[in-house]
């Protein structure tokens, strides 16, 4: 095909050659051979030039293929020769850092990846880059006879989540989550990247994120044990939890007993940060500056073990502190604790789990009369999971107030959950709460909530 | 209130310390044998036989557990941070558990697309790969296919090309020695499979129903019909209207057997059983699911054991 072709441009060529160029045919006899063959090298080079570019679009046809068949691009086999080679390359790069790294840690640190990775799961998807999309769901029904409680005996569509997650590269993935609670204007809920591949074990965040302080803190209101979060949570960190804008380091610490550590820091903006307006537009009378005591600074380590095959304990301890230059100074510490039963070896689905969190408050006003307030508060519940589909469950709580001098909250709750499939979950519950914030103390709460989830199979955090 | 703070915050130092000690106290590396971690025990079973003495294979998930449903354990995360090697069934079978892990792992070659990742499914021609519209309306299925493939032996030496792969990859040093052993695997397994076809032959076309969509491979490789599932649609629960269903189908065609892995309620399968006149076997989805199958073969042998022995026993019914 290519040789036909060039050879009827050759041979238009010659004649336009004749028609065009009205020169002595000795000289165009001359001269043809030669400009043909400059025609001829020209065409060849094109030809050339485009069976090149057809060889790139195949070999990136292929890779796609590959990429959607969900095999990793074809690996480079590690020779002796390209052994040494990396290490001389390695040995011209700044150097990473002392060599004090568990086993296999070491390799992670001092080989920056050859074929980076990806991010995590997203190997098969069944979306071609578009990010996974989610929707989440919430609709709930509080009955009660205490007044005082918002959207008390009416149906809400309390919230509803969009979630885009993906890759952004070969070393960061992206999670955000939009949501629209009812009555409110939409927010971004976490908006953060995860940087995956930095060496040391570390891992990093940036955006805005839950705060890593305990258990419940980190869950989505979907994904939470209960149809609201626990009194002591939401008297610390408000109805939604803790959350900020800025970064976060984590460190998986490598130890001798291959025991999970993880230590955790984070520095958000501070805590209720509500700010309006654009980052650097001309302000009419200058704000007052920040400093470091502005920020809220967040500390987190937890550590897992194995008691046996069936059994688990989860501890963890969080540390928060945020003295702002004017306002109120906090320091918050946490202490959480789970315990896991399933049956590996069992017949169907039954699995325990206990799971309680302390929070010691320290609040300093700086106003006149009584201004240091210590406060504790603290939750406890069990869940039992009867079968493939069901789960029974009861809460305690007991909270003081922080910023308060002995007004406190208890409740008691258990409920219900049934779940066809894990995308979709009705719950019912009644919650008796005493609180001293409320004039009318006592309130019995009848929760009534299915949620569900649309979009790609999410992973469960643990 | 106070001394309550006081002993949160001497905790808190406590814990701080403690970590700051264990960071501090590093072992030497003394990896002498590669340290490859699988999803499940399948994968391990067969990186033993490729790996031979150079490896140290473990599963995260246990043979008697649903590999749909692990808990992505921290303690999981330490072991992917450690590996030399990954290997996951693929298919989507772990998406509910194992991206927290690699997520967390901080171990970036085991990866997607990196050098320490397997996908074990690489080059299986998966079956069931849903058409037309895929929604959740059709139960939890797997959007990529069945990925209960490893009962079939020629799967197997897949399997086994896969992980030798990549061992090759991250220890070209002994290129020779897992070719050799792979070579010898996928010979064993011609040499097996022989045997195994053989004492399933007399029961070609044999009507079977299993608890999950998951003896595909098993079925299409030794010629058995399989006919219906326990669950009505993948991962959903038995309902009554769909048992009572599947045992007039299994009446009207002479089904006499019914599979279930031992992870799955078998009060339901001895209703149906009983209704039906027929055999419930429990049989391993992963080696060491039932004592005695820690390894492939005995894997594969006592499945093929039992689903001749109980199709042998309910012939005359
Ligand atoms: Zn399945």
């Amino acid at each position: 095909m290519a040789s036909r072709s060039i050879a009827t441009r050759l041979a238009f060529e010659k004649r336009r050659l004749w028609h065009l160029r009205l020169l002595p045919v000795v000289a165009l006899v001359a001269l043809a051979p030669i400009a043909a063959a400059a025609n001829e090298t020209q065409e060849i080079r094109e030809l050339r030039k485009e069976v090149g570019e057809l060889r790139d679009a195949v070999r990136e046809l292929k890779g796609q293929l590959r990429q959607l068949k969900g095999q990793p691009p074809a690996p480079v086999a590690t020779t002796e020769q390209e052994k040494e080679l990396e290490a001389e390359i390695r040995a011209a790069m700044p150097p990473l850092a002392p060599g004090t790294l568990a086993p296999g840690v070491g390799a992670v640190a001092a080989a920056p990846p050859v074929q980076p990775a990806v991010g995590a799961g997203i190997g098969k998807s069944s979306s071609i880059l578009n990010p996974d999309i989610s929707f989440n769901g919430d609709f709930t029904f509080l009955g009660t006879d205490n007044r005082q409680l918002n959207k008390a005996n009416r149906f809400s569509f309390r919230e509803a989540e969009v979630g885009f997650q993906a890759p952004i590269d070969p070393y960061a993935r992206a999670d955000a989550f939009i949501t629209f609670d009812e009555g409110e204007s939409p927010g971004v809920e976490e908006a953060y990247a995860t940087f995956l591949t930095l060496p040391y074990n570390l891992q990093a965040r940036i955006g805005k994120f839950r705060l890593s302080f305990g258990k419940n803190n980190l869950l989505h209101r979907h994904a939470l044990s209960q149809t609201d979060r626990p009194l002591a949570e939401v008297a610390n960190f408000g109805e939604e939890g803790l959350s900020g804008t800025g970064i976060g380091v984590s460190y998986l610490v490598p130890n001798p007993w291959d025991q999970y550590v993880l230590v955790t820091g984070e520095v958000a903006n501070g805590l209720g940060e509500e700010l309006e307006g654009a980052q650097g537009i001309p302000l009419e009378r200058p704000a007052p500056g920040r400093s470091l005591d502005d920020f809220v600074y967040v500390g987190h380590a937890q550590s897992f073990f194995d008691l046996n095959a069936n059994n688990n304990i989860e501890v963890g301890g969080s540390f928060l502190a945020n003295e702002p230059r004017s306002g109120t100074d906090t320091r918050v510490y946490g202490v959480d604790l789970t315990y896991r039963w399933r049956p590996l070896a069992q017949q169907g689905y039954r699995q325990f789990l206990w799971r309680s969190e302390g929070y010691f408050t320290h609040q300093d006003t700086h106003a006149a009369g009584r201004s240091v307030f210590d406060t504790s508060g603290g939750y406890t519940y069990g869940e039992y999971r009867l079968g493939q589909t069901q789960w029974v469950g009861t809460r305690v709580d007991w909270t003081e107030i922080p910023g308060t001098s002995g007004k406190k909250e208890w409740g008691v709750y258990p409920y219900f959950t049934f779940s066809p499939l894990e995308f979709g979950y009705f719950r019912v519950g009644y919650e008796y709460v005493r609180s001293d914030r409320l004039n009318d103390k006592d309130s019995h709460r009848v929760w009534l909530q299915y949620n569900f989830s649309i979009g790609p199979h999410a992973a469960h955090a643990f | 209130m106070k001394k309550m703070a006081v002993a949160g915050r001497r905790a808190f130092a406590l814990v701080g310390g403690v970590l700051l000690l264990a960071a501090a106290e590093l072992p030497a590396p003394a990896a002498a044998k590669l340290y490859v971690v699988t999803t499940t025990p399948d994968l391990a079973a067969i990186a033993r036989e490729v790996g031979g003495d150079k490896v140290e294979a473990e599963s995260l998930a246990l043979g008697t557990q649903d590999p749909h449903f692990v808990d992505a354990k921290p303690s999981f995360i330490v072991k992917l941070n450690r590996a030399d090697l990954y290997v996951k069934r693929g298919l989507d079978l772990e998406v509910g558990w194992a991206p927290v892990l690699e997520k967390g792992a901080r171990n970036p070659d085991i990866l997607y697309g990196g050098r320490r990742h397997v996908d074990a499914s690489d080059g299986i021609a998966p079956l069931e790969i849903p058409t037309g519209v895929l929604s959740r309306a059709l139960g939890d299925v797997h959007p990529f296919g069945n990925p209960h493939y490893q009962r079939d032996p020629i799967a197997a030496k897949t399997i086994a090309k896969n992980v030798a792969d990549g061992l090759i990859r991250i220890d070209s040093d002994n290129r020779a020695y897992y070719e050799q052993r792979r070579d010898d695997f996928d010979r064993r397994i011609d040499e097996r499979l022989a045997g195994w076809l053989q004492e399933l032959a007399p029961y070609r076309g044999a009507k079977i129903v299993t608890y999950h969509k998951s003896w595909e491979y098993f079925t299409a490789r030794f010629g058995l019909d399989s006919i219906g599932e326990m669950e009505p649609k993948p991962g959903v629960a038995p309902s009554p209207a769909h048992l009572a269903e599947l045992i007039n189908l299994m009446i009207a065609q002479h089904a006499k057997l019914v599979i279930r892995e031992p992870f799955y309620p078998d009060n339901l399968t001895r209703v149906v059983a009983e209704k039906t006149e027929a055999t419930v076997v429990t049989l391993p989805e992963s080696p060491g699911g039932v004592p005695g199958t820690d390894d492939y073969f005995s894997f594969m042998d006592y499945i093929v054991k039992q689903v001749a022995h109980a199709l042998q026993e309910t012939k005359g019914r």
